[in-house]
């Protein structure tokens, strides 16, 4: 496939998911940032927004398997990663394959299981494998993980450690939609169809999942200046000498930001990076890796505040 | 002053006891104190805040700083209260210049930030003492007194306790409906609303500590005039003349009831017989007490010398401490040759002068400290003022208008930067094929006259699509279309390395021709 071959489908993924999600269009074009970029988003908005939607929208349009586990304080990791059970008809043990085997994966209220079942998930998400009783099966590519969490029910959850909130790409605050998209979108899920099932089937694959790791490939072999480089790096430093801010963002933050910037690039149709790209996707890799003062905290300002001001005291590249 | 009347036990205590009986006397009459204190407090503070209501703060320090003018009132009616008589509000209104015109300048002057206030206050209030008078009084009465500067120190405490928890409640009662200001502000940055009600709540915190700090202040007055005048000795005495006075008066009712009965129920003879035995009697008894009484001088002086002889009255203690011997009076105890008592006193006589030195260099070393102070203050102020963020909390940062930049991305935008005819150079760079320092050179030009022609503020954070977007909020539209293709050229060029065809740069000088001239 040529460059604007790898645009167009890009484009194509972007409207075919559109279709169906409306009024999140920002969301959308995050979403797909952070699957081009070959990361894991961590959604966060109230329930009834349509992130499963928005997941299996974007299975259904790459052709992609697609599982949904509901995480629990009961859930354990063996019921994400899969184990051996004993088959009496051959006498033999064999695996069984958890739902993280799927190249979509939506792990609902995430903050609702115990720390060892998330961190079986975010080693998966890290190692792309998994073992099971000393087995390693690895994971079809791409697989990419979309986590949810409710803000606004904090009773019996256990919130994700800073450390694990590091390993998603991006953090994506999704909102309720607007008058005309809602009306939109109450007039299709009630007109000729039974209770509020999620329908996608007018979505159609745009691209193989193969493609979509040449899209993955593609992204990252974008041009990129050492000016982009050194800018990411400023804005991700600014972090840690932010008055604000108690714990910055690591080196981790930078190549995140990097990546993000890069596949952000691709769905602008560039073949280079600007400083654009890297600007408009900050917000996103970083407000989950830094932690405010508390002073801060307690005065409800939100990481994203800050965020805008580093943004707005880093000078942009100089060339 | 009559000490018959007074209202509490008069007896020598340690000034902490008299800040106790303050207290106690501050609780006793609370209403009346604080009534006194806020009526004539309010109208102040309502007038200051009407009249600086642009300059709160200002309101605020200047209600603060005529405290002593709310204080004095009560100094008086505590002194009339002491000896059992109210004094009602008309005789405090009628009488209230009067009250506070002792020392009034010098209090609310030079002597606004002494700490012993509450104690000199009675001074010049109750004694009416002025110049060198007032100056000797307080002298004597403040020596070895520091519980005044003590209670000072801790009334401003609880005042700021006070005041800065009714703030906090005040806030947390609120309906979160209805406080338009998050926590931090209310008590750092405050606003119209905050600033006023922050000086209200100022001034109850300040009414409710002022009875007691006006009370044992007073309380330490009393203390110590008792010490010096020996009231309690007064007192007592007095009580012991009022005892042997009434002694005295029930045995004569006594006398008088026998006699009276003796000539109701007994012959005249016997009567008269007992009138005589009884007057004996009374006679006797009479001279026996008045002889006790009235002792001679000689007596008395031999008695006083006794009592004075008791452990109590007859310590001696001897000081010392250094004292500059006059020279005049110098009593050399050794003989010298009459020469050289000559030489000496004529060397004196010359060098007499120097007996001034000390004095000089005293005032020099004082004048030399106030200096250095005065640096210090100026040091320290001067420090604060570099080093803000100490006493600062983040906060987002206001909107400012940024100045225009000298260097955007790198490019140096300042107008010295640019030679006189831009496309002929633009065109020179082409023709030796220096693609990227003609597109540079372009792109430059353009954000010049964008900054400094057109006046659009582009911060140095700005992005090429931002510098697009202040474009399009401020420029016509063929403006914006020619910048957008000048951005997107460079864009390519500095970021895709992408170098653009000459002909694609030729149509952009065509097009900075017709937009900007030359």
């Amino acid at each position: 496939m040529n460059e604007q071959d790898q645009f167009n489908k890009l484009t194509l993924l972007e409207n075919e998911v559109k279709k169906v999600v409306k009024g999140q269009d920002n969301v959308v074009r995050e979403i797909i940032i952070c699957l081009i970029a070959g990361g894991h988003a961590l959604v966060e908005g109230v329930p009834g927004l349509g992130k499963t939607l928005l997941v299996r929208s974007i299975a259904a349009a790459i052709n992609g398997a697609f599982n949904r586990i509901q995480f629990t304080p009961d859930l354990m990791p063996s019921d994400i990663s899969g184990h051996m059970m004993f088959e009496l008809k051959t006498n033999t043990f064999k695996v069984r394959k958890g739902p993280v085997f799927c190249n979509l994966l939506l792990a609902d209220e995430i903050n609702r299981a115990p720390a060892k079942t998330q961190a079986a998930l975010l080693e998966v998400m890290q190692e792309q494998q998994v073992s099971i009783e000393g087995k390693s099966f690895g994971l079809k590519s791409p697989f990419f993980v979309l986590a949810t969490q409710n803000p606004i029910e904090h009773e019996g959850t256990y919130p994700l450690p800073k450390a694990q909130l590091d390993r998603f790409l991006l953090n994506i605050f999704i909102n309720y939609p607007d008058v005309k998209d809602e009306e939109e979108i109450v007039k299709k899920v009630t007109i000729n169809s039974i209770g509020d099932k999620l329908d996608v089937s007018s979505i159609k694959p745009v691209l193989t999942v193969d493609q979509v790791v040449e899209l993955q490939q593609f992204a990252a072999t974008l041009k990129t200046d050492d000016m982009i480089i050194n800018y990411a790096v400023r804005i991700v430093r600014a972090t840690r000498e932010s008055s604000g801010i108690e714990i910055g963002a690591g080196p981790r933050g930078s190549i995140s930001l990097l990546r993000a910037s890069k596949a952000n690039a691709l769905l602008k149709r560039n073949t280079f990076v600007t400083p654009d790209d890297v600007k408009e996707v900050a917000p996103a890799v970083l407000r989950h890796r830094i932690k405010l003062t508390t002073d801060l905290e307690i005065e409800g300002y939100k990481p994203d505040d800050i965020l805008n001001d580093i943004l707005k005291d880093v000078d942009a590249p100089r060339t | 002053m009559n000490l018959d009347n007074i209202r509490v036990e008069i007896r020598p205590r340690s000034p902490f006891e008299a800040i106790d009986l303050g207290f106690v006397m501050a609780r006793q009459w609370f209403m009346p104190l604080w009534l006194m204190w806020i009526a004539i407090a309010l109208p102040f503070s309502l007038l200051a805040h009407l009249i600086l209501f642009k300059h709160l703060i200002i309101a605020g320090i200047l209600i603060w700083w005529l405290k002593p003018v709310y204080e004095k009132p009560l100094v008086f009616w505590l002194s009339r209260a002491l000896f059992n008589e109210r004094s009602g509000y008309k005789d405090i209104v009628r009488q209230y210049f009067k009250i506070i015109k002792p020392r009034l300048f010098a209090d609310l002057t030079y002597l606004r930030f002494t700490p012993n206030r509450s104690f000199m206050m009675p001074v010049a209030i109750l004694e009416n003492l002025k110049g060198k008078e007032y100056s000797i009084r307080t002298k004597v009465l403040g020596r070895n007194q520091s519980a005044g500067i003590g209670l000072t120190f801790i009334c401003i405490v609880f005042d700021v306790i006070l005041n800065f928890s009714m703030l906090v409640i005040i806030f947390f009662i609120l309906p979160e409906e209805l406080r338009w200001i998050s926590f931090g502000d209310f008590i750092y940055s405050k606003g119209t609303i905050a600033t006023v009600l922050g000086s209200f709540v100022s001034i109850l915190a300040m009414s409710i500590i002022a009875p007691f700090y006006v009370a044992a202040g007073f309380c330490l007055y009393i203390n110590r005039r008792t010490e010096l005048e020996a009231w309690d000795i007064e007192i007592s005495f007095k009580r012991l003349m009022a005892r042997k006075a009434e002694k005295r008066k029930t045995e004569a009712r006594r006398i008088r009831a026998i006699n009276k009965a003796a000539n109701k129920t007994i012959s005249m003879t016997l009567g008269l017989i007992f009138l005589i035995t009884s007057s004996f009697i009374i006679f006797s008894n009479s001279v026996h007490a008045d002889s006790n009484i009235s002792i001679s001088k000689k007596e008395a002086s031999l008695v006083i010398n006794k009592v004075l002889e008791h452990d109590d009255f007859g310590k001696r203690k001897t000081e010392t401490a250094w004292k500059l011997k006059e020279f005049d009076k110098i009593d050399f105890d050794f003989d010298l040759p009459q020469w050289l008592k000559n030489f000496l006193e004529s060397f004196g006589e010359t060098f007499k002068w120097t007996r001034k030195i000390p004095e000089f260099a005293g005032i020099l070393l004082e004048i030399l400290a106030w200096i250095l102070g005065g640096l210090i203050v100026i040091f320290i102020l001067y420090k604060i003022g570099q080093n803000k963020q100490w006493f600062q909390y983040y906060r987002a940062r206001p909107k400012k208008q940024p100045e225009a930049p000298s260097k955007l991305f790198g490019l140096d935008v300042s107008e010295r930067s640019l030679p006189d005819d831009i496309i002929n150079k633009v065109r020179e760079f082409l023709k030796n094929n220096e693609i990227r320092e003609a597109l540079s050179l372009l792109y430059r030009g353009a954000l010049v006259k964008l900054i400094n022609d057109f006046n659009i503020q582009i911060p140095a954070s700005a992005t090429e699509s931002e510098c697009i977007s202040l474009v399009k909020s401020k420029r016509e539209k063929r403006e914006i279309s020619f910048f957008q293709t000048l951005t997107l050229i460079w864009l390519a060029m500095a970021y895709g390395h992408i170098t653009p065809e000459k002909q694609t740069i030729e149509e952009v000088c065509q097009n900075w021709q017709i937009i900007y001239g030359k």
